[in-house]
């Protein structure tokens, strides 16, 4: 569904209202809702600037100046954001070849990005490239099946990483498309990659032994390929138990998200929004207490400065 | 593959964070949660956050000064295209010409895949910007000496995916194969050997080119092939001529 700024907000303050109406003692006096919303963008491309008017087919769109206005406004007027971005934060305009990745970083920081996962062209100034950009992020990269053992970034990203929002539990992890072929090899270096499933189906189970109530994949491996190359429709059929792929590498427009019924029914969206900030996919999930469950009491760790 | 998270990483991160949980969640779903998702585009009715911009505008400024300039004119805007496209041919004809200035032997054709070639040339002034916007990646040139097989290989490539772009070679293509190839002129010979221009990261096997990785490498420049887009054309506007290219059936498919 495509909608106009107008629309987008309308909708978003009705959905809250509908909610209120709906009776949750949590909601009562807050006008915020308790949706959780989920705010997503892929292959940005170090597009710093909007694209130029050169009679191109986005020109005038995207800009991170305006992503970050549209995250602000969002922000307002819900209480429960995260915002993820699925890789390939860097290469494609001159901002990128001058300054490294510096400014992508901190605008992504200033935007308060909850996490990120690495696509291929985070390596196009190599290991090195990367890591010296690393002091200007101030959310963390999430790549669940590369292992950086025998690199400089040892220890430097998570596997996965679970975000607790308001009640909500979500467990996040990342998956990167394999290196070899896309990136030369003096880039990457000593990176070993994991296949995807295996790494997957280890992530999702532990997640959800963590008790988190959604599990979201931030993916590189692209949406889909015409042979039987790992993507995301096929993760969606192989893996089961995660509720959102938030995809991106092949610069994919989806107008909604795809729906799969993966092994034992559960359900998988897929969701990918182009490239260059020309869209930010925004999902929202609206919890209903599970009745037909017991509802266990969690008991949590909270990490403060 | 789990790994746990170092505590330094932790502190670095949790001022951004309203909780981290590590342990003792529930053990089962508290909640159904129904998604509901909108695509919102990002366009001329948001204005720029203010201090967004406050971060963007001192790199902008130095940015501009450099890329702003304007270092010729194209005759009119080129594109790639589904198979041969007059960008494509554009840079392949940019490498093979500026290579020859830099290499002694003889340089039989070049080759660039269109998924490299990352933006247009806008039809009126071309700036320094525009050929960063094409050529993004740092890659240098090579040039290879590759054998008959090494050659075929290649024209393999390009006729069952049709996104290479070549200088000085022709090839025919039917069923998604290399019926006929002309290289410099002349009939493909299984014997010859042929020297070719190409960005590193082709040589060392790149989008699909593996059979590359067993050519001799002649030589090694430690020029990028995105400056000697932007000389190329600097000396095209020096000579008072445009930037221009046209589909002229390099790539010519057999329906």
């Amino acid at each position: 569904m495509k909608m106009d700024r107008r629309e987008f907000i309308s909708q978003t303050i009705s959905s809250s209202i509908g909610l209120s109406l709906m009776g949750f003692p949590a909601l009562a006096g807050n006008p915020m809702g308790n949706d959780l919303t989920i705010l997503h963008t892929n292959d940005m491309h170090s597009r710093i600037d909007p694209f130029p008017y050169d009679g191109g087919k986005y020109a005038g769109k995207g800009g991170m100046a305006r992503r970050a206005q549209l995250i602000k406004e969002i922000r307002n007027r819900e209480s429960q954001v995260l915002l993820f971005d699925a890789g390939d934060i860097f290469q494609g305009t001159p901002y990128f070849n001058m300054f490294g990745g510096e400014l992508e970083f901190r605008l992504m920081s200033q935007m308060r990005y909850d996490a990120a996962t690495l696509g291929n062209h985070d390596f196009d100034n190599g290991i090195d490239g990367l890591e010296r950009q690393l002091p200007h992020a101030k959310f963390p990269f999430i790549i669940s099946n590369y292992d950086f053992t025998a690199t400089s970034l040892h220890q430097r990203f998570l596997s996965y990483k679970i975000f607790q929002k308001g009640a909500i539990s979500v467990g996040v992890f990342g998956l990167g498309i394999e290196l070899q072929g896309l990136v030369s090899e003096k880039l990457f270096g000593n990176i070993r990659y994991l296949d995807p499933v295996p790494v997957a189906n280890e992530m999702v189970q532990h997640l959800r032994s963590m008790g988190c109530d959604l599990v979201i994949c931030l993916s590189h491996l692209g949406y889909r390929y015409s042979n039987d190359k790992i993507s995301d429709q096929i993760l969606a059929n192989d893996v089961h138990g995660i509720d959102l792929i938030i995809g991106g590498h092949t610069h994919t427009f989806m107008e909604k998200p795809e729906t799969v019924t993966g092994p034992d029914g559960h359900t998988t969206i897929i969701n990918q929004v182009g490239f260059g900030g020309i869209n930010l996919g925004r999902v929202n999930y609206k919890p209903t207490p599970n009745h037909g469950r017991a509802t266990a009491t969690s008991s949590t760790v909270k990490v403060t400065n | 593959m789990i790994t746990l998270i170092d505590l330094k990483t932790i502190t670095h991160f949790c001022t951004l964070l309203i909780s981290v949980v590590f342990l003792h969640c529930a053990p089962s779903t508290n909640f159904l949660l129904e998604p509901h998702s909108v695509l919102i585009p990002i366009d001329t009715s948001f204005r720029a956050d203010s201090s967004a911009e406050a971060i963007i505008v001192p790199y902008r400024n130095r940015m501009r000064m450099q890329m702003e300039v304007v270092i010729g004119h194209s005759e009119k805007r080129l594109v790639l295209g589904k198979v041969e496209s007059p960008l494509g041919n554009f840079v392949a004809d940019a490498i093979l010409f500026q290579s020859r200035l830099n290499f002694t032997g003889k340089i039989h054709m070049s080759v660039v895949a269109n998924e490299g070639i990352r933006a247009p040339i806008p039809k009126g002034p071309v700036k320094r910007a525009t050929v960063y916007e094409l050529m993004p990646f740092e890659n240098l040139l090579y040039i290879l000496e590759l054998n008959g097989a090494q050659t075929r290989s290649l024209f393999n490539l390009l006729a069952s995916n049709k996104r290479l772009s070549i200088g000085n070679s022709v090839v025919l293509v039917e069923d998604d194969k290399p019926l006929k190839i002309f290289i410099d002129g002349e009939p493909f010979r299984a014997d010859q050997k042929y020297v070719l221009a190409v960005a590193d990261y082709y040589a060392q096997g790149g989008s699909g080119m593996s059979f590359l990785t067993e050519a001799k490498v002649l030589a090694k420049f430690n020029l990028k092939i995105r400056d000697m887009i932007i000389e190329h054309i600097v000396s095209l506007e020096s000579k008072g001529k445009a930037v221009n290219a046209e589909i002229e059936g390099r790539v010519k498919l057999i329906p």
